[in-house]
């Protein structure tokens, strides 16, 4: 009947939705991995990390100085710091996502984003 | 179809929240399926814990004691006092928050680093004395000039404060991070335990992954803060029986269980005592530890040995299990 085969057709197309979205919620890909610096909490660089053939530098300016971030494939570090202390210097290189660059002198963040390996670094 | 789809996203997952914030002198991430309401007081938590123990905060309760000798009746930093008393016994003085004149001397409160002489140290030595700490009709002070220091318990006492924060409002699952000092409350998803990741000391990746939850995880080493000078690196873990800094023949030293207050004052004694005292002391206690030596052998407690997996570039150590 022609009525009981638009039901079925209503249906079919109910079923397949649910399918689709199930495929393309499940399979998300992640992006790629990036950096992200964050300044009093506020997002003020990001770039890519998969594709950086040469490292190079970029210089962030904060209220209470300045950080020189060196980006390398798969990984940064803070290269230069006006900060006392420069600890943010002596943490090296970070390609982890668990594992952010910290000033705290000038309330900066270095996080790199992406998949994630661990939940949490201990350290 | 978008109606479907919003309905499998939300299926998904809970709602996590998450902040990034200051305290403590560090930087602290917690992230748990909860409210954002919640996150508030959990940063409150931290902030008010500041207040309370800074040693360079005027107004706290700390700084009242060490500078202008005052009396606290305050219950949980007596009740803190005590518990720091007991580590100090349990560690046989390796861990001692009566070791602050001389943390200040090598200038790591101020970051004016300086490597004191040995006249110096010893002129500080006889402060440092838990016996020192009174604790007598509801108030707690301190004598002949000691001075305290709570850096190498504040941590992981707020996260054991937070995470019974969070329990009491129902969250089940959550990962707290303050400065490095993890507590994993919970499990990831039914069945799942937190990944946590034990940084490795040449700053290059992790040692391996311990399967955690409802767990604290913390770990001492030599390079977190430290400064070089004349080409020697000075550590920020000062012996209290020496006054120098600990450059002994322990890299790093983790330690896991269900107190973040004793896993973070563990963590610092164990450094102090070196290796094999550190196995020792983590055996006759039933601590569970992971200690990597300066030749890289891992020692492993027994109980840590199923949960523990090494990374690529530990695959290979020798690996020794404490019993």
């Amino acid at each position: 009947m022609l009525k009981t085969r638009i039901w079925i057709a209503i249906i079919a197309v109910i079923l397949i939705a649910c399918v689709v979205a199930c495929v393309i919620v499940f399979t998300k890909k992640d992006g790629g991995k990036r950096v992200e610096v964050y300044v009093e909490n506020e997002l003020v660089f990001s770039a890519d990390l998969e594709n950086v053939s040469e490292p190079y530098e970029k210089i962030i300016e904060t209220k209470q100085g300045k950080n020189v971030l060196e980006i390398a494939s798969g990984k940064v570090r803070i290269k230069d710091a006006d900060c006392d202390g420069k600890d943010c210097v002596h943490m090296g290189w970070t390609g982890s996502p668990s594992a952010p660059i910290v000033c705290l002198p000038h309330r900066l963040v270095v996080k790199i984003v992406g998949k994630e390996d661990v939940d949490v670094v201990s350290e | 179809m978008i109606f479907v789809a919003s309905f499998f996203m939300g299926c998904e997952s809970e709602q996590t929240v998450s902040k990034t914030f200051f305290a403590m002198n560090t930087v602290m991430n917690v992230s748990f399926s909860g409210t954002n309401e919640q996150l508030g007081r959990v940063e409150k938590i931290a902030n008010d814990l500041e207040e309370k123990f800074s040693v360079t905060k005027t107004t706290s309760v700390v700084y009242g004691m060490n500078e202008r000798g005052e009396k606290t009746n305050d219950e949980e930093t007596i009740a803190l006092l005590r518990t720091c008393k007991d580590l100090s016994d349990k560690t046989e003085g390796a861990f001692d928050i009566t070791v602050y004149p001389i943390v200040k001397a090598w200038g790591f409160t101020t970051g004016e680093y300086d490597v004191p002489s040995d006249e110096k140290l010893l002129s500080l030595l006889p402060k440092v004395d838990g016996s020192l700490i009174r604790i007598e009709n509801g108030e707690a002070f301190l004598e002949n000039g000691a001075q305290i220091d709570l850096g190498g318990i504040a941590k992981g006492y707020c996260s054991d404060k937070i995470a019974d924060y969070l329990r009491a409002e129902g969250v089940k699952r959550g990962v707290i991070n303050l400065g490095g000092n993890v507590y994993a409350l919970g499990e990831k998803k039914k069945g799942t335990p937190w990944k946590v990741g034990v940084a490795s000391p040449d700053g290059n990746g992790l040692i391996g992954v311990i399967d955690a939850s409802d767990q604290a995880v913390v770990t001492s080493g030599l390079y977190e803060r430290n400064f070089v000078r004349d080409g020697v690196t000075y550590g920020h873990i000062v012996d209290p029986f020496t006054g120098k800094t600990v450059r002994g023949d322990l890299l790093s030293v983790t330690v896991v269980g269900k107190s973040g207050t004793e896993c973070d004052a563990f963590s610092t004694a164990l450094f102090v005592k070196g290796a094999r005292e550190a196995a020792q002391t983590a055996s006759k206690l039933h601590l569970s530890v992971l200690l990597l030596t300066t030749d890289g052998t891992i020692c492993i407690s027994q109980s840590l040995k199923n949960v523990f997996t090494p990374s690529a570039g530990y695959e290979k150590n020798k690996i020794i299990v404490i019993e």
